[in-house]
C-alpha cells in the first residue's frame, strides 16, 4: 500500500514538473485523482495548482481537498485571501471551520482597526452556508455597533434559530437593533429566536395595543415564529374572533400549526360565525378527518333538498385534489346513498373517493344498473387490491417459513377474480367491442410500474390471467383496443399489447402499422432489451404480410438501427433490416 | 417580484372509455385567453406535455435550497396559428417551449388572443397518462364560465389564488434563457437516433472524472460531432455536413438532455442550435406538427442571472426606447412577425430592429422562432417589467469605457471576415489591454456584431471564462475595434495574417 502511495506521489510529481498547458495538466491531475490516495497528497499538488492559475484550478482545489487536509488548506488560506480569491477562499474556509473559531475569528475582525469596507469584506469571505453556525451574541453586537447599516444584512444570515436557544440570549443585541430603530432587521431576528411564550406574550401586546383592522395582518404575520411547532396558538383564535375575515390569509396559511392541541373546535366554531361557507369548509376539510367527513356527509344526505341543491352542498364539502386527502373515502352506506340518488350527477365524487377500498355493495348495485363505466373503475380497484392479496395469499417460497398461506385472501382472491371473470364473460357475450372497450378502459389505468409483480398476477391473479390470456384475436380486430393496450404507460400493459400482435399474421399487420410511431418510440427508448425483441418480433411478423407493410416498416428499423447503447439491438435489427430490404427488392424486380 | 395568480378552478382531466377532457384554468388575473377543441393526436400532445411538466418540475440541484418551491405557473399563449407553452425550471437551468399549431386542434368555438398561466398541477402528469389516441380528447383553456363543467358534483373546484414570489435570480435567468433564442445561433438539424445514442450513453456511464462537458465538433467538409467528456466519446450525426471554418464549442448542462428522453423517440428530426462555448444550446424536436424547444443553460441557479451577460454579447446599438416602443406596437398588432418585414415596414435599419426585438425578447415581451425567424409577441406578465431596475448597466461596461476613453487599449491586429464560402464570417482583433498589468485580449464578433468568442488574461475571465459574461478588457477592445472601423476602415488586414497567433477557433 506504501508502495502504490510513494509510486502516486512520484507520478503527481511528474505531471506537476512537466511542460503542460494548464488545460492538460488538469485533465492529468483528474485522472491521477482517480487514486483513492490523491488527497493524502495534497501537500504536494494543492499550492503548486494554487501557484500555477489560481482561478483556473479553483473547481479542482475545491473538489480534492477537504478537512482532512486540513493543514494543506490552513497554508493556502492567507495566501488566497491576500490575492483575493474570494470564493476560493471561502469555499476551503468552509471546509474546516468550527463554530467557535470561526465566532473567535469574525470578533477579531469586528475589533480590528480596518475600514468597515475592510471588515465587511473579509467576513463576507468567511459567509458560512452551514445552517448550523450561528453568530454568538457578542460577536453580533460588535458588528452590529460598529456600523448598524453596513453589518445588518450579514447578521441577520447569521443569527439562526437552534434548539432550545432562546432569545434572552440575544436581549442586548435586540435592545440595541431597537434603540437604533431597525425594524425589519429586529422582527427578522425575533422570528428567527423566538420562544413559544414570547410569541404569544407578542401577539397579546397586539390585541391590547387594540391595533386597527388595517394593520393586523401585517403584525401578526411579522411576529410569526418560524421555529415553535406546539404552541398555544389559541391566542391567534383570539385575534381571528376580535378581527375576523381580516386575518384570514394568515390563519389559512398555518391552518395546520394553528389547529393542533384541540384549537380547531374553537377555530371551527369562529369561523362559522363569519358566514363564508366556502371558507368554513376549506377549513373543515384541512382539520377534520375522513370518518368525521363521512358524518357530515350523512347529515347532509338526510337533508329534504333536490339532487341540485345537494350536488351544490357536497362541492362545497368536497375536499380539493392533493396529498392531504388522497386516503379519504367514502364509507360503504354513503356512497351507496349518493349512488342511489342519482349515478350520473355523483360519478366523479364515487370515482374519487368510494373506489379506493373494494366495495362490493356499490359493485352489486353499478352491475342491477348496468353501469359499466363505474364497473371499470371498481375492477381496476378490485384488480389493485388483488394485487395485495397475492402477497398474504401466496407468499414468495423465501418467506413461507414464517409466513404461511392465508387462507383468508385466498378466499377474497378467488371471490374477486370470479366476480371480474363473470363480468368480463358477460361483456364479451355481448359483443366482442364492447367487452374490448371496457377491457382496455380498465388496463388503461393502471400507471407506469403499477404491476407489482406481473408474473405472481399471471399466477394467481384470475382477472388478470383472463385479460392477458383470452379473446387475443379479438383484440387484433381492434384498431382502438389495440392503441390502448400500446398507449399505455405501463410496460406490462404495452407487453400484452405486444405478445397479442406477435401471435397474429394478416389480422396483425394493420395493427402493427397503425402504431408504427409508438413501436419506434420503444425501439429507440429506454425499454429492457427483451421489450425491444418483442416490438421488432411484431414488425418483421408485419413486413411478412406484403410489400404494403414493408415499405412502411422499412424506415422505422432504419432509424432504429443507428440507436447505440446497452439497449440497443442492433445485430438483430440489422438482421431484419436486410432482410426486409431484400424482400422489397426482389418484389421490385419480380414487378 | 411577486406575480398573483388565481384560478376559479383546478385543473382537471376527465378521461372515460370513450372520451377525455384536459382542462387547464387559466389566470384570473390577467386578461381572458381561452380556446378550446378536440386533439388531433393525443398520444403526441401526452407525451410533449409530458415532458413539458417534467422541465417544470426537474431540479438537478445538489442544495436543498428551495429545491420544492413551485416558481410561477407556466404560460401558455394562444395566437392566430399556434399555441405555445412556456416554462422555465425550477432549478434555472432549463426552458422549455412547446408549439402547437392550430391544426393540430379541430377548433370547437371562439378563440381569444392572449397570454397568460395556466394552473399545471404536480398531480397532472399522472392525469395526463390517461389521454389515449382512441379517445375523442377535448382540450380547452380558460377561466370559468367558459363551457360547462365536465366534472359533476364532488371534483375538486374551488377559486383559490396565490401569490408567487420570484426570486430576481429565477426570474432574470427566465428572462435570459429564453431571450437567448434571438442571439442567432448556429443551427443544424440531427436525427433524433444520434441524440437517443447520446443519452444512453450518459444513462449507461457515470462519469469516472471532470470535465462533463458534450463538445460539439465542427469540422470543414466532414459531418458534425458530438464529443462526451471524459470518455471522448464520439457520436457522429448522420445527415450533417458542415461547411465553415473549423470550431470546437464546448457547453455544460448536458444531463438535463434527460429531459428529451420522452420526446425524442417520438420526433421526426432535432435542430440544434449551439452559441458558443459556455453559452446556452438548445434543441427543437419536431414531432409531427408540433415542436419542443428545450434550451439548456448549461448552470443551475444560472450564473447569467448575476448579471446582464447577454446584453454584453448582444449587438451593440443606440438604446431608442422610442423604436422598442414602436416594435411593440408592430407586433401588438400583427402578433407575428420576421424581423425583415418589421424593419421594412418600419422603416429601420435591420440592425437597429434586431436589438429592439432582442430587448424586447428580454423583458419577456416577445419571443422568437429561431428556425424560421419569426418574431412574436408574448407577454409573460401581466405589467410590463422595470427592465432597467432588473437588469442595471454592468460595471464592466463603465470599466470598459474608462479603459477605452484612457487609451489603455492598443489594437495589434484586426482580421476582416473572410469572405470565401465556409470561410471565417466574423471579425477577429487581439489587443493589448493594460488595467494594472497587460493583459492578452482576443475579441470574434459575427456578421450581427455579436460577440461571438473572446479570451483574456485576466482573473476574472480565467475563473469564469465566458461563463459570467465578458470581463471589461474583452469589452474595452470591443469599443476599440469599433472605433477603430468607424475611423479607420483601412486598418483592417487580410484572413491569414494571424499566423501564429493562437487559435482562437479552439472554443474549449
Amino acid at each position: 500500500m506504501a508502495g502504490i502511495s510513494a509510486d502516486l506521489r512520484t507520478q503527481i510529481h511528474a505531471v506537476l514538473a512537466s511542460p503542460l498547458d494548464r488545460s492538460a495538466l488538469l485533465r492529468q491531475m483528474s485522472a491521477l485523482a482517480e487514486h483513492d490516495a490523491f488527497r493524502t497528497h495534497a501537500d504536494l499538488w494543492a499550492p503548486a495548482l494554487f501557484q500555477r492559475a489560481a482561478p483556473f484550478f479553483e473547481p479542482f482545489l475545491l473538489r480534492y481537498l477537504d478537512a482532512r487536509q486540513e493543514a494543506t488548506i490552513r497554508a493556502l488560506l492567507p495566501q488566497a485571501e491576500a490575492a483575493g480569491h474570494d470564493t476560493l477562499f471561502n469555499g476551503l474556509y468552509q471546509k474546516i471551520a468550527r463554530e467557535d473559531a470561526w465566532n473567535a475569528e469574525l470578533l477579531v475582525l469586528a475589533r480590528s482597526h480596518q475600514t468597515d469596507e475592510q471588515v465587511l469584506r473579509a467576513i463576507q469571505r468567511r459567509e458560512m452556508e452551514r445552517s448550523w453556525f450561528t453568530m454568538t451574541e457578542v460577536v453580533a453586537l460588535t458588528l452590529y455597533r460598529r456600523n448598524p447599516a453596513l453589518f445588518a444584512a450579514f447578521i441577520r444570515r447569521h443569527i439562526r434559530h437552534r434548539w432550545g436557544q432562546r432569545s434572552q440570549g440575544f436581549e442586548h443585541l435586540l435592545q440595541a437593533i431597537q434603540q437604533q430603530g431597525d425594524d425589519e432587521l429586529y422582527w427578522a431576528l425575533f422570528r428567527q429566536l423566538a420562544g413559544s411564550d414570547e410569541w404569544k406574550r407578542s401577539i397579546r401586546q397586539v390585541l391590547r395595543a387594540r391595533t386597527p383592522a388595517s394593520a393586523i395582518l401585517e403584525e401578526v404575520r411579522r411576529r410569526h415564529a418560524e421555529h415553535i411547532w406546539d404552541a398555544d396558538t389559541s391566542v391567534l383564535i383570539d385575534v381571528l374572533e376580535r378581527y375576523g375575515i381580516v386575518v384570514i390569509p394568515y390563519i389559512e396559511e398555518h391552518l395546520g400549526w394553528i389547529a393542533q392541541r384541540g384549537s380547531a373546535e374553537r377555530l371551527l366554531s369562529v369561523v362559522s360565525r363569519l358566514g363564508d361557507e366556502a371558507l368554513y369548509w376549506r377549513f373543515y376539510c384541512k382539520t377534520r378527518d375522513w370518518v368525521q367527513w363521512n358524518g357530515t356527509l350523512r347529515e347532509l344526505l338526510k337533508r329534504p333538498i333536490s339532487d341540485s341543491e345537494l350536488a351544490l352542498a357536497l362541492e362545497i364539502r368536497t375536499p380539493p385534489s392533493g396529498w392531504r386527502w388522497q386516503w379519504w373515502r367514502l364509507e360503504s352506506d354513503v356512497a351507496l346513498s349518493f349512488y342511489r340518488r342519482n349515478p350520473d350527477l355523483f360519478r366523479p365524487m364515487l370515482e374519487r373517493f368510494a373506489t379506493r377500498e373494494p366495495d362490493l355493495t356499490l359493485f352489486h348495485e353499478a352491475e342491477q344498473r348496468g353501469d359499466e363505466e363505474l364497473l371499470d373503475t371498481l375492477s381496476f380497484r378490485l384488480m389493485e387490491a388483488m394485487q395485495g392479496l397475492i402477497y398474504s395469499a401466496y407468499p414468495p417460497p423465501s418467506t413461507q417459513r414464517w409466513r404461511k398461506p392465508h387462507n383468508e385472501s385466498q378466499q377474497r382472491l378467488a371471490e374477486y377474480g370470479a366476480l371480474l371473470t363473470r363480468r368480463f364473460d358477460r361483456l364479451y357475450a355481448r359483443s366482442p367491442q364492447i367487452y374490448l372497450r371496457h377491457a382496455a378502459s380498465i388496463m388503461s389505468r393502471f400507471q407506469a410500474f403499477r404491476v407489482w409483480s406481473f408474473q405472481k398476477n399471471l399466477a394467481y391473479n384470475p382477472a388478470f390471467r383472463y385479460l392477458f390470456w383470452q379473446h387475443r384475436a379479438a383484440w387484433r380486430q381492434s384498431s382502438e383496443g389495440m392503441r390502448d393496450l400500446l398507449e399505455s404507460p405501463n410496460i406490462y400493459v404495452q407487453i400484452l399489447g405486444l405478445e397479442i400482435l406477435a401471435e397474429g399474421a394478416t389480422d396483425a399487420a394493420p395493427r402493427v402499422i397503425e402504431n408504427l410511431p409508438l413501436l419506434r418510440a420503444l425501439l429507440l427508448g429506454r425499454a429492457k432489451l427483451s421489450t425491444k425483441r418483442k416490438a421488432l418480433g411484431c414488425l418483421q411478423q408485419a413486413a411478412l404480410q406484403g410489400n404494403p407493410f414493408a415499405s412502411q416498416i422499412l424506415p422505422v428499423l432504419e432509424e432504429a438501427l443507428h440507436f447505440q447503447g446497452k439497449r440497443a439491438i442492433d445485430e438483430r435489427l440489422m438482421v431484419a433490416f436486410v432482410r426486409l430490404r431484400k424482400q422489397l427488392a426482389a418484389e421490385q424486380n419480380a414487378s | 417580484m411577486e406575480v398573483a395568480l388565481a384560478y376559479d378552478h383546478r385543473t382537471s382531466l376527465v378521461a372515460g372509455s370513450e372520451r377525455a377532457a384536459l382542462h387547464l384554468a387559466a389566470n384570473l388575473r390577467r386578461a381572458p385567453v381561452s380556446f378550446q377543441g378536440r386533439v388531433k393526436e393525443p398520444l403526441l400532445f401526452r407525451q410533449l406535455l409530458t415532458a413539458l411538466h417534467r422541465c417544470i418540475v426537474s431540479d438537478m440541484r445538489f442544495e436543498d435550497e428551495g429545491r420544492w418551491l413551485w416558481m410561477l405557473d407556466p404560460v401558455i399563449t394562444v395566437h392566430h396559428d399556434q399555441l405555445f407553452f412556456e416554462a422555465f425550471s425550477n432549478d434555472q437551468s432549463s426552458y422549455a417551449r412547446l408549439s402547437a399549431p392550430l391544426d393540430a386542434f379541430e377548433i370547437e368555438g371562439e378563440v381569444s388572443y392572449g397570454t397568460t398561466n395556466i394552473d399545471f398541477t404536480w398531480e397532472l402528469r399522472e392525469a395526463l397518462q390517461h389521454l389515449r389516441s382512441s379517445r375523442r380528447t377535448e382540450f380547452r383553456v380558460g377561466a370559468g364560465g367558459f363551457g360547462v363543467s365536465t366534472t359533476g358534483a364532488g371534483a375538486p373546484r374551488a377559486h383559490f389564488e396565490r401569490k408567487v414570489d420570484l426570486p430576481e435570480s429565477w426570474l432574470k435567468g427566465f428572462l435570459q434563457v429564453q431571450s437567448a433564442l434571438a442571439l442567432h445561433p448556429f443551427l443544424f438539424e440531427a436525427r433524433p437516433a444520434d441524440m437517443l445514442s447520446v443519452l444512453a450513453y450518459m444513462q449507461d456511464h457515470k462519469p469516472p472524472t471532470l470535465p462533463h462537458g458534450l463538445r460539439y465538433e465542427l469540422q470543414p467538409d466532414a459531418p458534425i460531432s458530438i464529443i462526451l467528456e471524459p470518455w471522448e466519446q464520439r457520436f457522429t450525426l448522420r445527415g450533417t455536413q458542415y461547411t465553415g471554418y473549423a470550431r470546437r464549442v464546448r457547453v455544460w448542462g448536458r444531463r438535463r438532455l434527460e429531459l428529451l428522453s420522452g420526446v425524442l423517440p417520438y420526433a421526426d428530426r432535432v435542430t440544434v442550435g449551439v452559441l458558443g462555448r459556455g453559452l446556452p444550446h438548445f434543441y427543437i424536436c419536431h414531432v409531427g406538427r408540433y415542436q419542443f424547444v428545450l434550451v439548456l443553460s448549461g448552470w443551475t441557479k444560472n450564473d447569467w442571472s448575476k448579471d446582464s451577460a447577454f446584453d454584453l454579447l448582444a449587438p451593440r446599438a443606440p438604446q431608442d426606447v422610442q423604436l422598442v416602443t414602436r416594435v411593440y406596437l408592430y407586433l401588438r398588432e400583427h402578433l407575428a412577425a420576421p424581423q425583415a418585414e418589421i424593419a421594412a415596414n418600419l422603416g429601420q435599419p435591420a440592425k437597429e430592429i434586431e436589438q429592439a426585438l432582442f430587448q424586447l425578447c428580454r423583458a419577456g415581451r416577445a419571443m422568437v422562432d429561431p428556425t424560421t425567424g419569426q418574431y412574436r409577441l408574448r407577454e409573460l406578465f401581466a405589467e410590463p417589467l422595470d427592465i432597467e431596475a432588473l437588469f442595471p448597466a454592468d460595471p464592466r461596461l463603465t470599466t470598459a469605457q474608462t479603459l477605452f476613453e484612457h487609451g489603455k487599449v492598443t489594437l495589434q491586429q484586426i482580421i476582416s471576415p473572410d469572405q470565401a464560402p465556409g470561410g471565417r464570417k466574423e471579425l477577429r482583433a487581439h489587443a493589448m489591454v493594460h488595467d494594472q498589468m497587460d493583459y492578452q485580449v482576443t475579441v470574434a464578433l459575427d456578421v450581427t456584431e455579436r460577440l461571438r468568442f473572446a479570451r483574456c488574461g485576466c482573473p476574472f475571465f480565467e475563473q469564469n471564462l465566458m461563463a459570467r459574461g465578458p470581463c471589461a478588457h474583452i469589452l474595452a477592445t470591443r469599443l476599440a475595434v469599433e472605433a477603430s472601423m468607424d475611423t479607420t476602415p483601412g486598418n483592417s488586414v487580410g484572413p491569414g495574417a494571424l499566423a501564429g497567433a493562437p487559435d482562437v477557433s479552439q472554443e474549449n
